[in-house]
Order: C-alpha cells, then sequence, then structure tokens
C-alpha cells in the first residue's frame, strides 16, 4: 500500500476511511429493511401517488444516498490528508512532507527583548513548532542562515527521537555576530527540496525580517520564485515585529593606523541613529588595551536615520600594538555599540632619504624639515637599495639620482605597489634615459612624465630683477593650504625640468590612466612642477626641481618647506601591515609562502565568557591546494596571498566569529616571531533594526507561495501548507455537500406544521 | 362531545346516549314534535286494539266497533345504512371508522326514536350483514344498538349489491343515510345512490375518514398493508405524501361533485372530530327537508 503514500499524508487513515464510505449505503439498506407496519386502508391513493412518483424518488433517493457517500469521503480524505499537487512527477517521485527549516541567526538576531534575544525567542518557536507537530511522514531539514551549507539536520524523519536529539542542539546554538542575506539559505532550500521530489516541500524560515535583510535585494525574489517552481510553500515566521531604535558605532578609521609615540593619533568614529527621533546626550567612551581612557567623546546630537562623524584624538605613551575600542551605552543591540581597530605604535617613524649628490646638502634640508622626536631621518646613498628591505620605512626620498640598478627599480617598484610612498628631486644630473625608459616601462612607471630639457629663467642683468617663476598649487591634501597663505608668494623656482610628450590635465587625472597622473602644481609660466602618480596601493610624488636651494628658495622658506615634507609625509606614509581591520565574516584566513613562515601559527583570541580562561590556540597551517584555490577564489584571505604556482600554506581560524582584536602569530624560518593584530567588528548592515512590512515581503515574489506569519501563529511543522493539502477545498466542498443533503433531506421528509394553540 | 372522550365508554349505548344527551341540552328548543294525522281506512275492532283509536262516529251510524287507520304513524323514516367492511377497521386515533360510524349510528338513531320518528339500520360489506328494520317504538333503540355492537368491520365492499338490496326492501319513502368510508368502486357506489334517489328516497352520505388517511402525516419507513386486500408498499410515506394528498383530493372532489349532481347530501366526517357538529348537520338536512 507503499503508493498511498503518494497522496495522502495519513495514508493508514485511508483503508479504514474506505470502509466508512460504505457506512451510508448500508444504514440506507438497514433502514428500508427495517420498517414499520401499518394496515392502511387509503391504499389507492398512495398507490397511485407511488407510481407517479417513483422514478423521481429513486432518483432522489440515489442522490441523497451519493451526497452521503460523498460526505463521509471528504471527511475520510480531510483526515487522510489528501494531497495533490499539480506537478504529477512530483506525485510520481514518492511523496512526503519536507520541512526546511531556516533559522536566521545574524547579528540582528541578538537584539534583545523582555528577557531574552530574538534568537533565543526563534529557537523556542521552534522546539514548539518540533514539539507540536504530528510527527508522523514527514521529513526535516534545519540550516541555519549564516552556514545554510552546513545543516544541522539533513532529510531526517521527523519523530520523536529526532526531537529529543535536535532540543539540546538548539539550546547550545549561538547566534552570529555577521551579517547575512536569506539567499544562500533558500537557494540551499531549493536544491535540498528540488532532489527530494517531496510533494509537500515546505520551507520555514525563522527571521527578525528586517528592511535591510529581506527588502531591495532582488536575488531574494529570484530565490523565491526558484522555490515556487518546485511548488513550495515558505512560511516566514517573523519572530519579532516592533522595530526598536538603535544607535551605533558604523565605523572608527584613520588616515593611518601607524604613528609614533607621544604624537596624536586621530581618528573619525562615525555614529548612526537608526531611530525616528532625534538622540541627544549621547557619550562614547574610549578604551585603550582594555583600560578606558578618561573623558568621553561628546557626541553631537544625531538626526533620524542619520550618522555623524567625531574626530578624536588618542595619544600612545608606549609603543607596539595597541587595541582601540569605542564604546556606546547599552541598547537594545549591544553588539553595535562599540568597534575596535589597532593601531601600530613606533617609537619613532623611519623615513629614508637617497642622495647621489656628495654633499648631501639637498638631504640636509629635508631631514631638518622632518626633524620632530616623533620622526627619524636616514640619509643613505642610493647603494643601500640594493641590499636593504624597505618595509621599515614610511616613505622615500630620492634626491639627485641620476640612474639606479635595476635591482633597486625593482625594490622601489615593490615597494611602492605594496602601498610606500616615494618622492623624486631630479636635479641636472638626472640620466634622460635612465628616467625617460627604466622608470616609465610598463613594468616600473615610476616616473610621470618624460624628462625634457632643464629650464631656467632668465639671467639677471643689472637693471632688471630675476623673472622668477612661482609655483601655483591646486587643491590637494599636501598643498591645500598653499594658496591661502601669504608666505607661499616666497616660495621661487629659477630652473626646473621641463617635460616631453602630452602634458597631463591638471588636478584631473584621466580615469583610463592606470598611472592617474595628475599636476599638482605648476609655475607661473605654465609649466608643470610638481606631479603626483599611483603605482599598484602606493603613490609617487614628482617635484621638477631640487630639494635644496640650488633651482629654488623653497628650502628658505621654513613654514612651507616644513608644512610640505610633514604633509608628504602623512599622505604618502606606507600603511602599515601588522595591524589590520575586518567586518566579521567569512572565517578568517591566512595564505603564506612556504618560505615566509613555518606551520606553526599561534592564536591569541579576545577575552570572552567561553573562552575567559584560555584564549591562546596554537594552529597547524596547511599546504594549500591550488587548483581548489582557483577555483574557490571567494573566500577572504590574509594579506600575505602567494600565487598559485608557489607552493603555499594555509591556516583558517574558525573561532574568529565574534568582534574584538585577535592576535596571529607567525614564525619566521629562521625562528624569528610575527604578529599581526586584527581588529574584527560586526557588520554595520545588522545595526538598522528596521522591520519589514509582511505585505511587501509577501510581494516579493508574484506567486501566493510565501506567507508571513507571527511566531505566536506559527503552526506545527507537520502542518502542510492548505493549498497544497486541499484541506480548505476540501471542507468548502464538504460545507457545500452538507448543506445539499441537508436541503435534499428536508425536501424528502415530512416536517409538520406546528399548529397554534 | 369529543371522539377521544366517547371512546373511552366502552359501551355503545351510553356513548350514543352520551352524545345525545350532550346534543340536546345545547339546542333551545326541540322543534320535532308532531304526527301523521292523514287518514286511510276503517278497519273492524279486534280485541286488544287500542281503544282510543275507535271511531265512534262509526259506531254511533253501525253499532260496529271500528277503528280509524291513518297513513304513517311516524313523521320521518330513516335508515341507517353502517359500512362494516374492513377498510372501515382503519382508525390511527382513539376511534376505528367503523366504531365512530356505529357511534353516529346510535347516536342518530336514538335522536329519531326519540322524535318519535322510525330508524331502521343495516350493515353491510359485501353483503347486507345484518337488518334492523324500521320502526319508531322506543324499546327499537335496543334492538338497533344490540344489533350494532354484535357487529366488528370486516369482509370486501359490494356497494351496488348493497344498494340494491336496500332499494328493494325499502317500499317507503324514506331517508337513507350511509355511513362509510366509500372506499369502493364510484361508479359503482354512485349506480346504487341513482337507485335509491330514483325511488324517491333522501340519501344522505356521512363519509367517514381517519385523520391520517386526510392527512397523511406518517415518516420513517413503513409498510402499508392494504385492507381489503387493497395491496401491500413499502415506502418513506413523507416522499409520497404530496402525491397521496392530490389522489385523496381528486377523490373527495368527484364524490362532492358527483354527490352533488345526484342530489345527494355530503359530509365529510373526521373521526377525530366532534360528533355533535355531524349530528347537528344531519338535523339541519331533516329542517330543509321538511320545509320542501
Amino acid at each position: 500500500m507503499g503508493w498511498l503514500t503518494q497522496y495522502f499524508l495519513n495514508p493508514s487513515y485511508v483503508l479504514p476511511g474506505a470502509a466508512l464510505v460504505s457506512l451510508p449505503i448500508i444504514i440506507h439498506l438497514l433502514s428500508r429493511m427495517r420498517y414499520k407496519k401499518v394496515r392502511f386502508a387509503a391504499m389507492e391513493f398512495l398507490l397511485q401517488s407511488d407510481e407517479l412518483n417513483r422514478r423521481r424518488l429513486i432518483i432522489e433517493q440515489l442522490l441523497l444516498l451519493l451526497l452521503r457517500v460523498l460526505a463521509v469521503l471528504l471527511i475520510v480524505l480531510l483526515l487522510a490528508r489528501l494531497v495533490l499537487d499539480p506537478s504529477q512527477l512530483m506525485m510520481l517521485a514518492g511523496a512526503k512532507t519536507h520541512h526546511v527549516v531556516i533559522i536566521d541567526d545574524t547579528l540582528s538576531m541578538r537584539q534583545q527583548l523582555d528577557d531574552e534575544t530574538v534568537f533565543e525567542h526563534s529557537i523556542s518557536t521552534l522546539e514548539r513548532m518540533l514539539k507540536q507537530g504530528d510527527t508522523f511522514g514527514s521529513q526535516a531539514t534545519i540550516l541555519l542562515m549564516s552556514q545554510p551549507d552546513r545543516a544541522l539536520v539533513t532529510n531526517r524523519a521527523l519523530n520523536r527521537s529526532l526531537i529529543d536529539e535536535l532540543t539540546p542542539q538548539l539550546r547550545n546554538l549561538n547566534c552570529t555576530w555577521k551579517a547575512g542575506s536569506p539567499v544562500p539559505a533558500l537557494q540551499t532550500a531549493y536544491n535540498t527540496l528540488s532532489s527530494d521530489g517531496g510533494v509537500a516541500p515546505q520551507v520555514h524560515v525563522l527571521t527578525d525580517l528586517r528592511a535591510s535583510d529581506w527588502l531591495g535585494q532582488p536575488e531574494i525574489s529570484d530565490a523565491l520564485d526558484q522555490l515556487d517552481t518546485i511548488h513550495a510553500r515558505v512560511s516566514i515566521i517573523q519572530v519579532t515585529k516592533q522595530t526598536e531604535s538603535n544607535v551605533a558605532v558604523t565605523s572608527v578609521t584613520s588616515n593611518k593606523y601607524a604613528t609614533a609615540i607621544n604624537t596624536a593619533w586621530r581618528m573619525e568614529v562615525r555614529f548612526a541613529n537608526h531611530h525616528s527621533e532625534k538622540v541627544t546626550g549621547l557619550r562614547a567612551s574610549v578604551y585603550v588595551d582594555g583600560l578606558a581612557l578618561p573623558g568621553n567623546i561628546l557626541i553631537p546630537d544625531i538626526e533620524p536615520n542619520a550618522e555623524i562623524p567625531v574626530t578624536h584624538d588618542i595619544t600612545f605613551d608606549t609603543p607596539g600594538q595597541h587595541e582601540v575600542e569605542i564604546r556606546l551605552d547599552s541598547d537594545v543591540l549591544v553588539e553595535d555599540n562599540s568597534r575596535f581597530v589597532v593601531v601600530d605604535v613606533a617609537d619613532k617613524r623611519t623615513i629614508l632619504i637617497i642622495d647621489e649628490e656628495g654633499s648631501q646638502t639637498d638631504a640636509g634640508f629635508v631631514e631638518l624639515a622632518l626633524s620632530t622626536d616623533q620622526m627619524a631621518a636616514e640619509i643613505r646613498t642610493p647603494d643601500v637599495l640594493q641590499n636593504q628591505s624597505l618595509d621599515d620605512y614610511d616613505m622615500v626620498y630620492l634626491l639627485n639620482v641620476s640612474k639606479l640598478p635595476a635591482d633597486a627599480v625593482i625594490l622601489l617598484r615593490d615597494y611602492v605597489a605594496s602601498g610606500g610612498g616615494i618622492v623624486w628631486f631630479p636635479d641636472d644630473g638626472a640620466d634622460p634615459t635612465f628616467y625617460n625608459t627604466t622608470l616609465r616601462s610598463a613594468d616600473t612607471p615610476l616616473f610621470p612624465v618624460k624628462l625634457g630639457t632643464i629650464q631656467a629663467i632668465p639671467a639677471a642683468t643689472s637693471d632688471q630683477e630675476p623673472q622668477f617663476q612661482r609655483p601655483v598649487f591646486s587643491e590637494h591634501p599636501v598643498f591645500g593650504a598653499f594658496s591661502e597663505l601669504p608666505f607661499a608668494d616666497n616660495i621661487l623656482v629659477s630652473q626646473w625640468y621641463g617635460t616631453e610628450g602630452q602634458k597631463p590635465a591638471e588636478d584631473n587625472p584621466d580615469e583610463n590612466d592606470p598611472l592617474k597622473v595628475a599636476v599638482l602644481a605648476k609655475l607661473t609660466n605654465g609649466d608643470p612642477i610638481v606631479y603626483e602618480h599611483q603605482v599598484g596601493d602606493g603613490r609617487v610624488m614628482t617635484f621638477l626641481t631640487t630639494a635644496g636651494r640650488r633651482w629654488t628658495t623653497w628650502p628658505t622658506v621654513p613654514p612651507a618647506y616644513v608644512m610640505t615634507h610633514m604633509l608628504m609625509h602623512q599622505y604618502l606614509q606606507k600603511p602599515t601591515t601588522v595591524v589590520e581591520s575586518r567586518i566579521i565574516g567569512p572565517p578568517l584566513r591566512f595564505e603564506w609562502p612556504v618560505t615566509d613562515y613555518t606551520e606553526g601559527v599561534e592564536v591569541f583570541l579576545p577575552a570572552s565568557d567561553e573562552n575567559a580562561d584560555n584564549s591562546f590556540r596554537r594552529l597547524q597551517a596547511a599546504p594549500v591546494d591550488n587548483k581548489k584555490n582557483k577555483e574557490d577564489s571567494g573566500e577572504e584571505t590574509g594579506e600575505d596571498t602567494s600565487s598559485p604556482e608557489e607552493t603555499s600554506l594555509e591556516v583558517t581560524i574558525s573561532e574568529a566569529d565574534r568582534p574584538g582584536v585577535y592576535r596571529v602569530r607567525r614564525f619566521t624560518q629562521e625562528g624569528e616571531a610575527r604578529e599581526k593584530w586584527l581588529a574584527l567588528s560586526v557588520p554595520v548592515t545588522e545595526s538598522n533594526l528596521l522591520v519589514a512590512e509582511a505585505g511587501d515581503v509577501e510581494q516579493l515574489t508574484e506567486g501566493d507561495h510565501v506567507q508571513v506569519v507571527s511566531a505566536e501563529a506559527a503552526s506545527e511543522l507537520s502542518t502542510s501548507d492548505q493549498g497544497r493539502e486541499l484541506r480548505w477545498v476540501l471542507i468548502a466542498l464538504l460545507i457545500i455537500i452538507l448543506l445539499c443533503e441537508q436541503l435534499l433531506a428536508l425536501r424528502l421528509s415530512f416536517h409538520p406544521e406546528v399548529k397554534q394553540s | 362531545m369529543q371522539p377521544d372522550e366517547i371512546a373511552k365508554i366502552s359501551r355503545l349505548e351510553l356513548r350514543a346516549r352520551k352524545v345525545v344527551e350532550g346534543f340536546v341540552s345545547g339546542l333551545h328548543r326541540s322543534p320535532y314534535f308532531g304526527q301523521s294525522i292523514e287518514f286511510v281506512q276503517h278497519r273492524e275492532y279486534v280485541p286488544g286494539d287500542d281503544t282510543r283509536r275507535i271511531d265512534w262516529k262509526v259506531w254511533s251510524r253501525t253499532d260496529r266497533y271500528y277503528l280509524k287507520q291513518f297513513e304513517e304513524d311516524t313523521n320521518v323514516r330513516v335508515v341507517l345504512l353502517v359500512d362494516g367492511s374492513e377498510s372501515m377497521q382503519f382508525g390511527a386515533g382513539s376511534l376505528s371508522k367503523f366504531e365512530y360510524a356505529q357511534t353516529v349510528a346510535a347516536a342518530l338513531s336514538m335522536l329519531i326514536l326519540k322524535q318519535n320518528d322510525s330508524v331502521g339500520v343495516g350493515l353491510f360489506d359485501s353483503t347486507m350483514r345484518s337488518i334492523i328494520p324500521s320502526s319508531s317504538r322506543h324499546n327499537h333503540l335496543q334492538a338497533i344498538l344490540k344489533g350494532l355492537s354484535a357487529e366488528t368491520a370486516g369482509g370486501k365492499t359490494d356497494m351496488i349489491g348493497v344498494l340494491r338490496k336496500a332499494a328493494e326492501v325499502m317500499s317507503h319513502r324514506s331517508i337513507v343515510i350511509l355511513i362509510s368510508d366509500l372506499f369502493c368502486d364510484r361508479d359503482e357506489l354512485f349506480k346504487g345512490l341513482q337507485l335509491l334517489r330514483q325511488r324517491k328516497h333522501e340519501v344522505l352520505i356521512v363519509h367517514t375518514m381517519d385523520d391520517q388517511e386526510l392527512d397523511f402525516e406518517y415518516a420513517g419507513t413503513m409498510r402499508f398493508e392494504g385492507l381489503e386486500d387493497a395491496g401491500k408498499l413499502t415506502c418513506d410515506p413523507a416522499a409520497l405524501r404530496a402525491g397521496y394528498q392530490k389522489a385523496l383530493e381528486t377523490f373527495l372532489e368527484t364524490i362532492r361533485r358527483r354527490c352533488a349532481g345526484s342530489v345527494i347530501d355530503y359530509r365529510l366526517a373526521r373521526t377525530s372530530e366532534h360528533l355533535d357538529a355531524v349530528l347537528s348537520h344531519l338535523l339541519n338536512f331533516r329542517i330543509g327537508m321538511r320545509r320542501v
């Protein structure tokens, strides 16, 4: 009788029900056999009436009998839960109810309700649905929205033992700190259900139904439409209904995450008000290495649904990496009230000045301009570029360089490409071939223009003042203030390099130009004097005059000169690689060439309730499967990703799933420890707790297979969909048939009129 | 008098007396006194004759004793024909149709005799089962009651035969009151009635019908077995009710129409109906007849 399961969810009711269908016929026959006998005189009229009405009566009696049989049949179908699906293929494939439950475990589910979080409420709702369910003939698959590829259970028979097994598992589930879209989970549900061929596929999504997650994403409509193709009903169970106000720290950024001790490090903190009313009087605390700094960040009033930036300076008094946390007072969603950042603090910031000039006078001027307590400039000859790594330098000056060996050029190219900054000051000793060919090759595009001939102002005569040129600066972080400062007029230029070829547009780099060459300053005669262009992640600035006094009076105008070099340092400073900030998302994965570090990796997790006693993990890196790596390029990897051809090691820190600062320590082949500090913060997209309107979500798809229900109204898992099961159709038919039966029975029976006394 | 109450009285005499007393006490006057005074002939006196009837005028002339003889001693001669066929056994209420007919006949006899009228009773089915000859004597009532009580309903109806027989027997002009359910061949019935009418008899029909025969308020599956071998039928009576009533109505209408055509007085009497009403109808009929 297995075929019955194709059409009935309770097939065991079918055969007894079929026997019941014969009941009206039996009752009818019995009633014909059990009669009251009457000796009657007026038989003549009775026989006449019988003769006239016999045919009609037989038809009416048969119709009444048929209606009664149908009524019993419909009741049996309702109890046996008839399942009909337009897709006969589905029926032939072997039908059973398959429930795919998707639990939203994204960050916003951590919102606090009265005495539990929304996530905990969704788990208790699911437990109730499981317990209330009639466990006959159903299958269950339970997914988490954050990782739909790792189902809690897959296509298991929904019975008591499964519920007993699931209950502790569900209670131990933790909500993640991640953002997440329902799309992957819905697609997984589709894949699961389409391969299963269940006749009544059901998808239940336990979610907080945030507008940011559910609306404005065409992919969700596509995923829901896809589910409609297999006739799956989607029940979106809304665990929370009310939109709560929430203020969040949305970002902590800075121009640089490396600074020196006793130097004010400036950060920009942004606060968002996801609230319908203006928020006033907010304060944020600043924690450095877990200790609160005195004083708070005073936050101006934030308009509804607005975000404001607030700058704040911190001074570090010890070198090393420092964990900085900005923390707001608690609200309904605690997790987005704090954000982390790591700052690499050095005793001094180091700058390399290469000067080929014998006396290195020009280098002296630059060193003097940069001479503060927090900076240390090293003056070297070009030879140093052949045997020294540049990673420890914030930037590199190249003064009066005639030409450089090829490996030095490659070293500079790599330095700039990885984020470093260099500044050229060529003098009359420059080798035009080197500058115009080697430095402008496609492989090492370190110079922005072709050098032309040296230009000079006309020689001064006795009766005429020298006709100096003055630089005119464009808007730029380095030169932005010069136009307003009076001393800028004192900068005079007597000699400079002319350029060959087409000149780039001033301050408006060509978008198609990979180098993005821009002119930052021109002389009054129109000749460009300062260029900037980009190579990889780094920048190159080029002055077509000297850094010393030979061709310009710039060094003799100290405020302008010092300001220029200080701001250039800030602008070109190579970002530190030992600290990094990320948003919690895919598992944290590091990959590096096998020659760089050994397999052993030590990880220090941020302190939490779970690992308060042991936050240290020792991990072992594994060789990378290059083929797999090529195919699977979606995962976020560390900065040390090597080319696929090289043998690499990789390690995944699965526990890096919560906000805080993680320290990853690797060891060079020489045994030297190198640490990387990672600040993980929660995704900002989860902070807006605006709940989507149920109707809007239901209208994401043109079909009517999507229904939003409240957690309280969520039905048990085994209750199949009304449309799929034809329950309401059967009930309507039953009502109609019972009405017809009553009307016909009324017509066929005798009801004496009540005589009034 | 309600039939329910009448039914509790087992003896027909008491039953009839109760009906008549109730009926008479309800009348304001009793207008039915009088006697026949039409002289026919003289007859010589024989001992034992009522000396009050001696015609003394004849004696003074002839010195012989003659009695005066009048044409009729009574005002009206009434013949009650009571149907005693099997179909009259039927009765869903307190009285069967036959019991009802017996009571009506007894009460009428009592009333008629009280008026010094003559009454005779014939009880029939397929034949004239018993005949109580007409008489106006007071003690005649006992004979009528005894005759009615002794009979039970049974046998088939042969109306034409019975009526023909009655017509032959009745030599005097009479009022014939037929108390029957008329479940017989209509043509034969009216042929017989016509025969009576041709012989100058006034005919009055008390059509006795039971409530269930008229209303047919049966419910549930029933098996009807016809009296007088009228057939059998198992059916849901509610479903046949409309058709039954239609056929019955046609029957009653036919009876009424043909009675009117033959100048026969017709009265449908339900067995649940007050007996007074039936008696009243009959008396009214008699008044009407005297006026003619």
